[in-house]
């Protein structure tokens, strides 16, 4: 864990600061160990970090947003003229508040609320504690020609490639296969893409474990589903986009985000062909790709 | 009936957002987290041109003379597709 009154972190090529004025320190766990550090001269996002959770803070308006499963309620956004703000539960314990935060695009600020905790002795607080860097991301990626996707992504050196699907797919499987035949991976289950200067780009982000940061350009996007044996159908049109979209990380109540979303989802598609991927979780499966993907 | 599927639809167009790849169309509904392939409508040229042309105010007979002057297609042939397609629209975007 890394402790200090004030950081830089750097994801997918954004930088963010974050201080706190108040007597607390900020921590960041062991996944962003390697993130720490930038030499940007601008930041992508400040985040000023507070230690008060005061439910009065939330609107008493109806959220524009609601993640939940069947029985939880994950976290909610709500919208006003000061941009947006984000209540994030404990993903442990959905009954239990855990960050209150207002993002506004335009001043490219976040200002997050959480509670307090002794650590080692200190009194510090988690203000970018897992959803709240995801959610983040999402809004940050989309303003910047990015999106956050469902996905496993490999490099062999020449070419880079994502395997997009919901869990059970075989995203890892994938990943694997190709990482024991000598590729890289960059990541195997939440991925970062953006355009930059009209090539896209994949990007790990900070997850539960230490990871180094990655990226590799993308030249292939597959759509791998369990089959009997390896087949590939290459997706065009708004068949390939549609496709790729399910898949992509969206909270659906913006028409413009969603509008941007779908742009860049078209660019990504005639950039980067889609296949539909049947899949024998064999190594062959490498050549099979190498020798039919275009 | 068509004028209650052309109101049906055409109050549900602010909760879609469209994308044009050549002459097809993507509808995607603005709701949930991360969208099933499902609740995604693909259009040809022909829906396309129909969805953009509904409105609040456009009747049937609009409709079939609006596809009528642009695909040239006896109107007899028209008033029965664009119904069949109305009604297939109607229940997607009300249950999408």
């Amino acid at each position: 864990m890394k402790i200090g009154k004030e950081h830089v972190v750097t994801v997918a090529d954004f930088q963010f600061k974050l201080s706190t004025a108040e007597q607390f320190e900020i921590v960041l766990d062991d996944g962003f160990d390697y993130y720490i550090g930038g030499n940007k001269p601008e930041f992508d996002c400040t985040i000023s970090c507070h230690a008060r959770l005061d439910t009065k803070m939330i609107p008493t308006t109806t959220p524009i947003y609601t993640a939940k499963t069947n029985d939880a309620v994950l976290w909610q956004i709500y919208s006003d003229t000061n941009g947006i703000l984000l209540t994030v539960n404990n993903p442990e314990n959905t009954a239990e508040l855990q960050q209150i935060a207002r993002y506004n695009e335009a001043e490219k600020s976040l200002v997050v609320y959480s509670e307090a905790f002794e650590h080692d002795g200190k009194a510090v607080i988690e203000s970018l504690k897992y959803p709240l860097l995801p959610l983040l991301l999402y809004y940050i990626a989309l303003a910047n020609d990015g999106l956050m996707i469902h996905a496993s992504g490999v490099f062999d050196g020449e070419k880079g490639r994502i395997f997009s699907g919901f869990s059970g797919v075989g995203k890892s499987t994938m990943a694997k296969i190709w990482h024991d035949a000598g590729s890289s991976i960059i990541n195997d289950d939440r991925m970062i893409i953006r355009k930059i200067e009209g090539d896209f780009w994949m990007y790990n982000t900070p997850m539960y474990y230490r990871d180094k940061p990655k990226k590799a350009p993308l030249h292939h996007v597959f759509l791998p589903f369990h089959n009997k044996e390896n087949m590939l159908e290459k997706l065009t049109g708004v068949k390939a986009i549609a496709s790729l979209m399910a898949f992509c990380i969206q909270h659906g109540y913006s028409a413009t985000n969603t509008q941007k979303l779908l742009d860049l989802i078209g660019e990504l598609t005639k950039k980067c062909p889609v296949n539909r991927l049947g899949v024998v979780p064999t190594p062959a499966i490498i050549d099979f790709i190498k020798n039919n993907e275009s | 009936m068509e004028t209650a599927l052309i109101q049906a639809i055409a109050n549900q167009k602010p909760y879609f957002v469209c994308k044009h790849t050549g002459e097809e169309l993507l509808l995607v509904p603005l709701k949930g987290d991360v969208v099933d392939f499902n609740q995604f409508l693909t259009m040809n040229e022909v829906g396309a041109f129909i969805w953009e042309a509904i409105d609040p105010n456009c009747s049937f007979d609009d409709l079939v003379n609006r596809v009528y002057e642009e695909y040239d297609v006896e109107k007899s042939v028209i008033a029965t597709d664009i119904r069949n397609f109305l009604e297939k629209l109607a229940t997607f975007v009300t249950t999408a």
